[in-house]
């Protein structure tokens, strides 16, 4: 995503505490936020209502969103199993945005 | 004279050794799931788990066949009741809501893992963005 000028943000309605150790543990290279108390998850109808112990959570989704706003590629998982292969992911990024990345300012 | 052979005792623990090796296969069918759950391919589809669930229950049903102990029987129905359960939690339980994602990203201003604002706007300003909705961590 960094090749093509672009970013990688990652959601969850985990607190901040829990993103700090998530991003640690892993060494993550791109930013976790924290979507508790902000409906961010209905706005993008991703919502599994009391799907953790009575929480509602993220269903776990990628989206595409191409500079002007458009979500040019999703992947929306259907079931707690299912997980989008990082390979389909990389090769959505590579035929949106191919060998000529938008310009980053 | 006998015709009818009795079951000799190396015969009866082989079929014993079969009903239990049958119950051994089907307690770590589901471990190998979680042993392959960084391949997308395995996690989503459950291959492992679901051939290891079916050669014990062949190996029950084989058991079963030469040996009409009460017991032996049993673990057939365990394996059958495994079986179904197995079934309800990959396709009942597992299931997610279905989903309605816009077709524009939606802006927000969120806080990221040190605290600091991150609103959506300002990286697209920058470039393209994949945002990656989990589950959490805990």
């Amino acid at each position: 995503m960094k090749r093509v000028g672009g970013e990688v943000l990652a959601l969850s309605t985990d607190e901040g505490q829990d993103a700090r150790r998530l991003v640690a543990e892993l060494a993550l290279p791109f930013r976790v936020l924290s979507t508790r108390g902000i409906p961010v998850l209905a706005d993008y109808g991703l919502e599994h209502v009391e799907g953790h112990e009575g929480e509602s959570i993220a269903v776990p989704a990628q989206l595409l969103v191409r500079p002007d706003g458009v979500i040019a590629w999703r992947y929306v998982s259907r079931s707690l199993n299912a997980r989008v292969d990082p390979r389909e992911t990389l090769a959505e990024i590579e035929r949106e945005f191919g060998s000529t990345p938008p310009a980053r300012r | 004279m006998n015709t009818v052979s009795a079951p000799t005792e190396p015969a009866a623990r082989r079929r014993t050794a079969l009903a239990l090796l049958s119950l051994v296969v089907l307690v770590l069918a589901p471990f190998t799931w979680l042993w392959t759950l960084d391949q997308p391919f395995l996690r989503a589809s459950g291959l492992t788990a679901w051939v290891g669930i079916a050669v014990a229950l062949a190996l029950a049903f084989a058991a079963a066949r030469v040996d009409r102990r009460g017991w032996v029987r049993a673990i057939v129905v365990v394996q059958l009741g495994a079986l179904a359960l197995f079934v309800w939690g990959f396709f009942g339980f597992a299931r997610l809501p279905a989903t309605a994602v816009p077709q524009r990203a939606v802006d927000f201003t969120l806080p990221d893992q040190e605290g600091r604002p991150v609103t959506l706007a300002d990286e697209l300003a920058k470039g393209p963005v994949l945002l990656v909705f989990f589950r959490g961590h805990w």
